[in-house]
């Protein structure tokens, strides 16, 4: 193997092995979990684990629980790492020497506050878990859950983020995974009050770097045009400006939190989430 | 005869076939091939190099000769990264 290729490897390695230690320390604690993102899609939406890089190991616990988890985690010698996020608490598991592996521990699938009527306790009632390879479980969150989290993640906290191709990737590879439904998927969204950023987000996607195949994703950004506000035309227009940057390698220039407070739902969220990005 | 045991201070984890092996007082990194992550599997128990020779020759359909060369050169290899031990 190339040294290259042993590190990443290293790394994907030890990743598990955090998560196995992960699972034990929860588990032990009697703390219900389910892993979030790139530890789940990495196993649902993609043929191997290796295709899907990540950088930090995301768990959902129920938000009565993160000071538990946290507290069962400090117990078990893994040091907590100082962070301002709002909805999650940040870890560094360590093997020895080796590079720490990031491990954030959230209460809520948003920065907070997100005004969407999201239930972290329902989504863990309803989870369910997959197998790994090494023969151990993963819980997981239902499958149009999870779908729902990564496109409204783009969408909402990442507002078309530096990773635009990694979350069509995602998206594409967990609807075709799990065989999801569109019409079910919007349902759950619309649940969510996530309708709008997803289609929003996906439509700027198409615009910024041509016409979406997927059925899921061409459902969602077929929805845009529905949106005729003046703050769906501007969180638009620059969704689909920091896409084209993102796709270019370039930094973006518009804070998430301004274009999240565009895209939340007409909400004293979106005003507060103004506030905090004119604050800063 | 020399029995030769993975070290329980090595963390591994298998990943498509391949044993990626990490020593965690160096963070040393060791990526095993297919053959090598056999060896390093049946090392889960104490063998010989003769027994693992032998597994080796039976599960990659090689001549023993071949097997007991390859076998002995991994496991000095496996024995001078200090990822292996003996067992008496």
């Amino acid at each position: 193997m190339s040294t290259a290729r042993t590190e990443f490897m290293a790394g994907v390695a030890l990743r598990g092995l955090a998560l196995s230690d992960l699972c034990s320390i929860l588990d032990d604690a009697k703390i219900r979990w389910a892993g979030l993102k790139g530890i789940d899609l990495c196993h649902r939406a993609y043929p191997s684990p290796l295709a899907r890089p990540m950088s930090d190991i995301d768990l959902l616990v129920d938000p009565r629980s993160l000071r538990a988890a946290a507290e069962a985690l400090i117990a078990a010698g893994i040091p907590e790492d100082a962070s301002d996020a709002t909805h999650h608490r940040r870890f560094q598991w360590r093997l020895g020497a080796a590079p720490p592996i990031e491990i954030e521990i959230h209460r809520d699938l948003f920065d907070e506050p997100h005004g969407l009527p999201i239930d972290p306790a329902a989504l863990l009632d309803r989870a369910t878990s997959i197998a790994l390879p090494d023969g151990s479980t993963l819980p997981v969150l239902d499958p149009s859950d999870a779908w729902i989290h990564v496109a409204g993640h783009f969408a909402y906290s990442d507002a078309g983020g530096v990773f635009v191709e990694r979350a069509v990737a995602d998206l594409e590879g967990l609807g075709r995974a799990c065989a999801l439904d569109a019409g079910e998927l919007h349902a759950r969204a619309a649940e969510w009050r996530l309708v709008r950023p997803i289609a929003l987000v996906l439509s700027a996607v198409e615009s910024a770097r041509g016409r979406l195949t997927d059925p899921i994703l061409r459902h969602f950004a077929d929805l845009a045009p529905r949106f005729r506000d003046p703050r769906a035309a501007a969180a638009r227009w620059l969704l689909r400006r920091r896409i084209e940057r993102a796709l270019a390698g370039l930094p973006a220039r518009e804070p998430a939190v301004a274009m999240r407070a565009l895209l939340a739902p007409g909400s004293i969220a979106g005003a507060k989430m103004l506030a905090r990005a004119a604050s800063r | 005869m020399v029995r030769f045991h993975q070290k329980p201070s090595v963390a591994f984890r298998v990943i498509e076939g391949n044993a990626v092996l990490i020593i965690p007082a160096s963070a040393q990194i060791l990526g095993l091939n297919r053959t090598g992550t056999h060896i390093w599997t049946l090392l889960a128990s104490p063998r010989t190099a003769e027994e693992i020779a032998g597994e080796i020759s039976a599960h990659f359909r090689i001549p023993l000769e071949r097997a007991r060369a390859d076998t002995e050169s991994f496991l000095a290899d496996l024995r001078k990264k200090a990822v292996v031990e003996d067992v008496e």
